[in-house]
């Protein structure tokens, strides 16, 4: 009996074994057959999700709600609104907003706990879009908080390094922090971003104010606040913008004196505006340069302190467009030096310049350095600019004084000679006329700047189309593709641009008979905007682009049917 | 002889506390949700590989996870909802973890349970998710409404709420999706921590039935979550486990049931109970037999049950009411897998008696099952 059952019992350990066996077997196959219909799923579209069904809080309820209590509210919401299928991102994206708004209205009732919590919430939802971290940072400021702010911006930056509004909070912060050198950064960065932007200027100011306060303070080595005085800082730029140019040694001279003695203050030779230019940003307000330390100034023979000041920032991209600095400078000093003879004949004072002449010289040729030379010259440039606020009438005189000019133009000191003469004893009123007349004259303005490469884009053609004088802006149209013209202007492209391009045209392209002016008009009014541009267009614009017709049908070299074309789209005859 | 038995087949040791395992629907994978030391939520997959585990992918998230389903997901799109610590219930995409497809702050307080329905069956009403929250919450979502739950079954405020948000409300322990058989009707049943079990109706909106347990209700399951209310599995701390028929409702005495006390306690070898009456914490009902179905307890021993339905399941009494009829159930088969409790426990939906299970003894098996189609 027992071995029976003995028997039994091994019969139904092996049948389970076997079992076992055959069910791992079948696993296996299964297992097989799975993953590859789950490949075969995955290549599958995507099927619509159960949608056809309507949200349960959305269907008329046939029931009451009895035993719920009143905070079950969300099932009498109607009015929430269903997100459309779709991308799930976007709609994470739409519900991120949608808690922001929430956040943004708890800003309003001055509830930045609860914002924060809703900022917090909608980052969390969807962490790509700065704007939630830019707004709880705002909170985090009202609150005081300003780690946690300064951490937000960061995290704003990093998902968006054009971000404006984060770097201004970020500043905000970090002047709140009393880190009032990272504020600076941040606010030059603001204002690099966004040139106009009053509140950057504001805080710049600020923030300079109270920098220069402490160091006088604390820093040993750090001058005295000087009228001339300008901050050149540091600028981060990103790798794309640097110098391609290979960076150059340059010798670094201790300059720092014990005092900075009155005497010893070195005018800037370099104008503001250039600063500007090479470190890409505003570093200061220009009115800090007072005609009289100028001209103070200038009779010092000590070296420059403008170049130790520009090599002295560290930043690498400064130090390399420092290089090109000279390049610049002389360009402007040459450019500079016929009106600057000009100003001396137009002034007759004679014997005073010959006083001075010897002067001048002697003061010109200890600085041998060209560079310093070509810098000197440009002083009185400045200056002209700054009188030449009234525009003058007497545009014929100063023609004449002009040809004077150019024939005493002959050696490289002379211009210096005759500028200190002029900045030093001049009348305003003849100096107001050279002035005028360089403008009317038009051709090379004293300020003006080597032109800009060819535009690559839109936002770059608009930055640099705003600063040129008017003859730079035929140069620089000139240098434009004309089959790209339309693509550069873009769909930014407003009746200021258009009243500039046609006066371009009028002035430059027209008395140049320029054989591209009927292309360009024609590629003009080929952007998009321009259909709006042209319904919008004044008398005076219309009588402009008329004229320019005329005058185009005029010349020996015309296609009719381009001219058709353009008179159409002109909407003029 | 001819009974099934429950084998472990894989084994994985993990280095986090396992607190839900589920496996992704047509697939060989599965999910493990658990808690790391550093309370971190983590999410592993494994992919069955013959006679290993391949852990496919690990997504760690700042919060502990509690409780995960797959139930509102389609087949296609494998999205899973996720209740954590914090009370946020997330839906993730399996092929896209680190951006949940759905996030809201769901409770106040941990999200003890979830369940969905609506993901692959048709004509069973839209897509919705169940959670349970130690805040006394029950809360129905729908991933297509925004920030705010479709249903909210909260208790009434009451006095000292505001000092101490948790004093006077019960713990929801278990929910369940039920009765869903056509794109109106649908039931949730929950379970909490004083005994109380609640069915509410969620097209009429109210309270269906009530009951109350001696002991805090861990496991709720509908035998089947898309056919009309047939069966209930109440899963209890002390080892109790309850049956109700579902069909017919008492006006007066509510649902008949039958209960197995002794559930949660050891089996030895030779079939002798011992031990103390530990909590049977999830009953989970067999996807290709809804009469048969499997609770894990606080010993480690798992328990397959029959249900065997009686002769009539309904009397009418004198004045005309109905009254169902509780039926008898059978234990068919028991294993030991760990010295820890095994609290979740998932049947694949697919593969007629494979099973992933976890234990607080950090580790998860993977269990197959012989002959439970003779059954």
């Amino acid at each position: 009996m027992s071995a029976e059952k003995a028997f039994e019992m091994q019969r139904q350990v092996r049948r389970n074994a076997k079992e076992v066996q055959s069910s791992l077997k079948d696993l296996y196959s299964w297992e097989k057959d799975i993953k590859k219909k789950e490949m075969e799923l995955k290549k599958a579209p995507g099927a619509a999700a159960n949608t056809s069904m309507p949200v349960r809080s959305h269907v008329q309820k046939t029931g009451k709600a009895e035993h719920q209590s009143p905070s079950s509210s969300a099932a009498g919401t109607p009015t929430e609104k269903k997100d459309p299928p779709g991308d799930p991102v976007a709609r994470q994206h739409k519900k991120a907003n949608d808690i922001k708004d929430r956040g943004n209205n708890y800003v309003k009732q001055g509830e930045y706990d609860r914002a924060i919590e809703a900022y917090t919430e909608a980052v969390e939802v969807y962490p790509y879009d700065p704007v939630y971290y830019i707004n709880r940072a705002l909170c985090y400021i009202k609150q005081e908080r300003f780690d946690s702010c300064v951490d937000d911006c960061e995290a704003a930056i990093s998902l968006d390094k054009l971000c404006v509004k984060a770097y201004y909070r970020r500043m905000q912060a970090n002047e709140s922090r009393g880190n009032n050198m990272e504020a600076l950064k941040d606010c030059t960065t603001v204002l690099a971003l966004d040139p106009k932007n009053i509140e950057g200027k504001q805080s710049l100011v600020r923030i300079n104010e109270r920098l220069r306060k402490n160091a006088t303070k604390n820093g040993p080595n750090y001058s005295a606040d000087r009228p001339d005085l300008i901050d050149i800082l540091p600028i981060e730029k990103p790798v794309y913008k640097r110098s391609k140019n290979s960076m150059r040694r340059v010798t670094i001279t201790d300059i720092v004196s014990p005092r900075p003695s009155t005497d010893e203050a070195q005018p800037l030779r370099i104008s503001d505006e250039d600063i500007d230019k090479i470190f890409n940003s505003y570093c200061g307000p220009y009115e800090e340069i007072k005609k009289e330390d100028l001209q103070e100034n200038e009779t010092n023979p000590d070296p420059p302190t403008a170049t130790p000041i520009v090599k002295s920032v560290d930043s690498e991209p400064s130090a390399s467009s420092a290089k090109k600095s000279p390049n610049l400078i002389k360009d402007t000093a040459t450019d500079a030096k016929p009106s600057a003879s000009s100003l001396k004949t137009s002034q007759n004072s004679n014997s005073d310049t010959k006083q001075t002449l010897p002067d001048a010289v002697k003061e010109a040729k200890p600085s041998a350095d060209p560079k310093t030379s070509t810098n000197l010259n440009k002083d009185p440039v400045n200056e002209v600019k700054q009188l030449s606020q009234n525009p003058s009438k007497d545009a014929k005189d100063s023609k004449d004084t002009k040809k004077e000019a150019l024939i005493d133009n002959k050696p490289s000191a002379a211009p210096l000679k005759s500028s200190k003469t002029s900045n030093k004893d001049t009348e305003n009123e003849p100096e107001i006329e050279s002035a005028a007349k360089i403008k009317t004259v038009g051709g090379a303005t004293p300020m003006e700047r080597a032109l800009p490469p060819a535009p690559a884009g839109t936002a770059q053609f608009y930055i640099t189309w705003k600063e040129l004088s008017p003859n730079q802006k035929y140069q620089y149209l000139k240098s434009i593709d004309i089959q790209n013209l339309c693509k550069i202007l873009g769909a930014g492209f407003d009746s200021d641009t258009f009243n500039d391009l046609l006066c371009t045209i009028q002035d430059f392209y027209v008395p140049e008979k320029e054989p591209t002016t009927a292309s360009v008009l024609l590629e003009i009014s080929k952007n998009d905007e321009f259909s709006i541009l042209a319904m919008l267009m004044s008398a005076e614009e219309k009588k402009m682009v008329s004229s320019i017709l005329k005058q185009l049908k005029n010349w020996p070299k015309k296609n009719p049917q381009v001219l058709e074309k353009l008179s159409r789209a002109y909407g003029v005859d | 002889m001819d009974k099934p038995q429950l084998i472990e087949h894989l084994n994985a040791s993990v280095n986090y506390t396992v607190y839900d395992t589920k496996w992704i629907p047509l697939s060989a994978k599965f999910v493990v949700l658990g808690s790391k030391a550093n309370s971190h939520g983590i999410m592993d997959i494994y992919e069955l590989n013959e006679d290993q585990l391949v852990k496919v992918k690990t997504v760690e998230k700042k919060v502990a996870f509690k409780c995960g389903t797959f139930g509102a997901s389609s087949l296609r799109n494998r999205h899973i909802a996720i209740g954590d610590f914090e009370g946020r219930l997330q839906v993730l995409d399996m092929e896209r973890p680190d951006l949940p497809v759905y996030n809201v702050k769901a409770h106040t307080a941990i999200i003890n349970t979830i369940d969905a329905i609506g993901g692959n069956q048709l004509d069973c009403g839209a897509p919705e998710i169940v959670t349970g929250s130690r805040d006394g919450a029950v809360k129905v979502w729908d991933i297509r409404q925004g920030q705010s739950p479709v249903v909210d079954i909260s208790p009434p405020p009451q006095m000292g709420d505001g000092i101490n948000q948790s004093s006077g409300r019960r713990d929801c322990w278990a929910v369940a999706f039920g009765n869903t058989f056509n794109s109106e009707e649908r039931m949730v049943a929950a379970g909490y921590d004083n005994g109380d079990l609640k069915l509410f109706d969620l097209r009429t909106l109210s309270v269906r039935w009530e009951a109350s347990m001696k002991n805090g209700i861990c496991g709720l399951e509908f035998d089947r979550r898309d056919i009309p209310m047939n069966k209930l599995a109440v899963t209890t701390l002390e080892g109790g486990l309850l049956v109700y028929d579902m069909r017919h409702q008492h006006p007066t005495k509510g649902f008949s049931y039958v209960e197995e006390r002794n559930a949660g306690r050891s089996v030895g070898t030779n079939g002798v109970i011992s031990g103390p009456k530990a909590t049977v914490w999830v009953a989970r009902h067999l996807p290709q037999n809804r009469d048969v179905f499997l609770t894990g307890g606080g010993t480690g021993s798992i328990r397959l049950w029959q249900y065997e339905y009686p002769d009539k399941r309904v009397v009418v009494d004198a004045d005309g009411t109905k009254t169902g009829v509780a039926g008898t159930l059978h234990m068919i088969s028991a294993a030991t897998l760990s010295s820890q409790p095994v609290h979740c426990f998932d049947w694949h939906p697919d593969k007629l008696g494979l099973a992933v299970c976890g234990a607080f003894d950090q580790s998860v098996r993977v269990l197959i099952s012989t002959k439970l189609n003779v059954l």
